[in-house]
């Protein structure tokens, strides 16, 4: 009952943040900015996602205060680079993701723990048009 | 996965719901589409919201 409770909370996790980014088309009367816009709106969404799990994950006593710093600082970076750069944020913004699974600070575990989420985000930034 | 982290990610359904349903919303033909300007404003404006939580979040564990 505990197992298909879990993979049920997963599935419903994954397909949340694939919908987030697969069905949502920008609107036709848009200037491209405001189309780029558009687009990062979804990114920030999921971005902001990975950070509210990992504050809850701290609150519950599964990611440490400084892992879960960590994610916060990579959070800021990532969304005042989508603010700064509004076409060049992608590189920037998966690198600092990809820091977090090469952050020496944080434990093999924690890792294990943000991957998924980690991928879930960097998945929907690769659907970007 | 261990029961403290199915516990995080129940508590976080209730947002991962509502970005299933913007998803998912499908406008009215009559509702009025968004202006460039009010997606652009929109986009800067959840970027500040998010950040001041980002601080919030900072400023807890801090005193923590």
């Amino acid at each position: 009952m505990l197992m298909i409770r879990r993979l049920t909370v997963c599935a419903l996790l994954v397909s949340t943040l694939l919908a987030v980014v697969g069905c949502r088309h920008a609107p036709p009367n848009l200037t491209p900015q405001a189309t780029a816009a558009f687009h990062a709106e979804s990114v920030v969404k999921a971005l902001d996602l990975v950070r509210d799990i990992a504050y809850s994950a701290q609150k519950n006593h599964v990611l440490s205060k400084a892992t879960t710093r960590a994610v916060v600082d990579v959070h800021r970076t990532a969304v005042k680079t989508i603010d700064a750069v509004p076409n060049g944020w992608k590189p920037t913004v998966q690198s600092a993701l990809d820091g977090l699974l090469t952050n020496k600070e944080i434990s093999d575990a924690e890792k294990h723990t943000l991957a998924p989420y980690l991928a879930l985000a960097k998945a929907a930034i690769q659907e970007i048009p | 996965m261990n029961e403290n982290l199915t516990n995080v990610i129940i508590a976080n359904l209730p947002a991962a719901v509502d970005l299933i349903k913007s998803a998912f919303a499908k406008a009215h033909p009559d509702d009025p589409q968004p202006t460039s300007e009010e997606i652009i404003a929109g986009l800067h404006a959840h970027i500040a919201a998010s950040l001041a939580v980002d601080d919030a979040i900072d400023a807890e564990l801090g005193a923590q």
